[in-house]
């Protein structure tokens, strides 16, 4: 294989990871795999501009971002429930994530959920710790409150 | 019943298994297959990812380029009898130059600390776009931010009336008037040119939500196109430029706006937008990289300047670190010479803070060999001491001296949690900003080699 093309999927290997569960957490599971999809090609497309980036993977979330607005759907869905549920997760917690607002979304599954840093939000999202800090503590307390836990 | 944050691990945990993985390789077949033409869309197909990129790069190409930024369109709707036609996105490349005179009204609900709200909560900034890649802005009114000193009163003004940052396509400029400091840092990707103000569209903004269009009344002079969104009980209502899409007026919760350039950590309920002017003639140094007669420069470009472990990395000796006990008693990390120590930042306005102090309890009663530390930021000590009561959780806590407030540009980090562990020899160990599960806190002990 070409040495372009190895390091194209060891590129993959890094950003994929990012790209999927933020996508996910932002669009739900099906525009989130699109946009997933759509942001690599654009990485593929450009790649002499792209590999040489800090900070490639808050650069094709933009990109991801910016072409999932001409196809994204009603509901940001992370996953659908299987049936019979998730063990120890409450039917209602899907839905009341997506009450929240998408970047208390994103907060909210990417660092409670998914286990992320704070800074590595925003360095994905290109804004302050401390906005994803707010974005999180006023997603918690929504849900909290929309799932009758005391906060 | 599980807590909501096992809950979200639960259910992310199993997201997690159920997403799709791009093949990079059907990802570079689809492009070389498609080249440069642009082909239709085929149909979407979940199953097949082969399917999905193909419209992934069949999307690209129509839009190509670097015109991914831009939006195409408008759309029309009719509601109550409004027929409305505005951009569809912002549409940055048609943007002709302008200058806009902006009112934040911010919102004290979160982030500001225990030292009180003021009462005027009125920022103001000039806001000034020379096209593509240059945009500058200026604190004109800023206000009394919550950082408090060491004796209680609250601190200096962050970015003070007169700070500016400017920034081009390769280069962040910023001044900071309250300390005459002028930073210049390396820009780094090929952002659109109003990210830096967060700017966004009405669509954004509206995004999963539901619209209606309202009477619309000018705003700074301009016709404008006013819509209402409501998502998740949230709510915001939006006038908008109704020839560029320009965002002129917004109040609701997070309202997007540059806020970081006057008040990191918090939030504005209103943005105004009390002039605009478009292809004005700008000062001929508005977009100068020069800084201020008499300022302190820091030319920071071509530093690696990304945050993390860096601010202290492993091996460094930590900074002193003195305090009171909150149940009495004076605290020196240096007295602990000789045991490894972890100390864990945080206050208990943070919510996240809260989740990791929770963990490092449980840890800390399967660890007598270390010596777990938390230490306050930003927080009265009768409130910290009301949250380790109702969680039970009994850490030795301290009220610290002289840490800036939010930990912004202290020599120990800039954000909270932040936990730090201390060989010792009085030398870092891991540092790791940010809370996790616990299999996380344990993996740090353990990269740690504790």
């Amino acid at each position: 294989m070409l040495e372009t093309e190895t390091a194209f999927e060891d590129f993959c290997g890094v950003v994929q990871p990012r790209l999927r569960h933020a996508f996910a957490a932002r669009y739900g599971y099906a525009d989130g795999a699109e946009a997933t999809a759509e942001a690599l090609a654009y990485a593929w497309e450009h790649w002499e501009r792209v590999r040489g980036m800090e900070n490639a993977a808050g650069y094709l979330y933009r990109v991801g971002r910016s072409k999932t607005r001409r196809i994204r759907r009603a509901t940001p869905l992370l996953v659908d429930m299987p049936e019979g549920g998730i063990p120890h997760v409450e039917p209602g917690l899907p839905a009341a994530l997506e009450s929240l607002s998408e970047n208390q979304r994103v907060a909210v599954i990417l660092v409670a959920g998914f286990g992320w840093r704070l800074r590595e939000v925003a360095e994905l999202r290109g804004v302050s710790i401390s906005t994803v800090q707010n974005h999180l503590e006023r997603g918690m307390k929504k849900l909290r409150t929309s799932m009758g836990e005391p906060s | 019943m599980r807590t909501i944050d096992d809950q979200l691990r639960e259910y992310a945990r199993y997201a997690d298994e159920a997403l799709p993985w791009v093949n990079p390789m059907d990802v570079m077949e689809t492009v070389k297959m498609h080249g440069a033409t642009i082909q239709p869309l085929p149909a979407r197909n979940r199953s097949n990812v082969f399917a999905m990129v193909a419209a992934a790069v069949g999307t690209l190409l129509i839009v190509g380029g670097v015109a991914w930024l831009l939006g195409g369109g408008t759309t029309t709707e009719s509601a109550d009898g409004l027929e409305v036609t505005l951009p569809l996105e912002f549409p940055v490349s048609e943007l002709p130059p302008f200058q806009l005179e902006v009112r934040y009204q911010l919102d004290p609900g979160v982030g500001t600390g225990p030292a009180g709200v003021p009462e005027d909560l009125e920022a103001l900034m000039t806001v000034s776009y020379g096209g593509p890649d240059l945009l500058r802005v200026d604190v004109v009114r800023s206000v009394q931010l919550f950082f408090p000193e060491p004796n209680g009163e609250p601190g200096p003004p962050h970015k003070a009336a007169g700070s500016f940052v400017v920034l081009n396509n390769e280069t962040k400029a910023e001044y900071a008037a309250e300390d005459g400091t002028f930073f210049l840092t390396d820009r780094e990707a090929l952002f659109n040119p109003l990210d830096p103000l967060m700017w966004e569209t009405w669509e954004d903004i509206c995004t999963y939500g539901e619209h209606e269009f309202l009477e619309a009344s000018p705003v700074a002079g301009r016709e404008t196109v006013h819509i209402r969104c409501t998502s998740g009980g949230d709510s915001y209502e939006l006038w908008a430029d109704a020839e560029t899409g320009l965002m002129l007026r917004i109040i609701g919760q997070d309202v997007p706006g540059n806020l970081i350039l006057i008040a990191s950590g918090i939030t504005a309920t209103e943005y105004e937008v009390l002039a605009v002017r478009y292809e004005p003639q700008f000062a001929p140094n508005t977009f100068s990289l020069s800084a201020p007669q008499g300022a302190i420069v820091e030319d920071y470009r071509g530093v690696d300047q990304s945050m993390g472990p860096e601010i202290l990395p492993k091996g460094a000796t930590v900074p002193e670190l003195t305090g009171q006990f909150l149940d009495g008693g004076d605290f020196a990390l240096a007295d602990l010479e000789g045991s490894r120590v972890a100390v864990l930042f945080w206050g208990s306005w943070c919510e996240p803070c809260l989740n990791a102090l929770g963990e490092l309890a449980v840890v800390a009663k399967e660890r007598p060999d270390v010596t777990f530390v938390t230490v306050l930021i930003e927080d009265r000590p009768e409130d910290a001491s009301a949250v380790l009561a109702e969680r039970q959780i009994i850490l030795p806590t301290v009220d610290p001296d002289g840490l800036s407030g939010n930990l912004y540009g202290d020599q120990w980090g800039d954000g909270i949690p932040l936990l730090v562990l201390v060989e010792t020899d009085g030398t870092v160990a891991a540092y790791h900003p940010g809370f996790g599960p616990l299999d996380l806190l344990q993996g740090i002990l353990d990269e740690a080699g504790w």
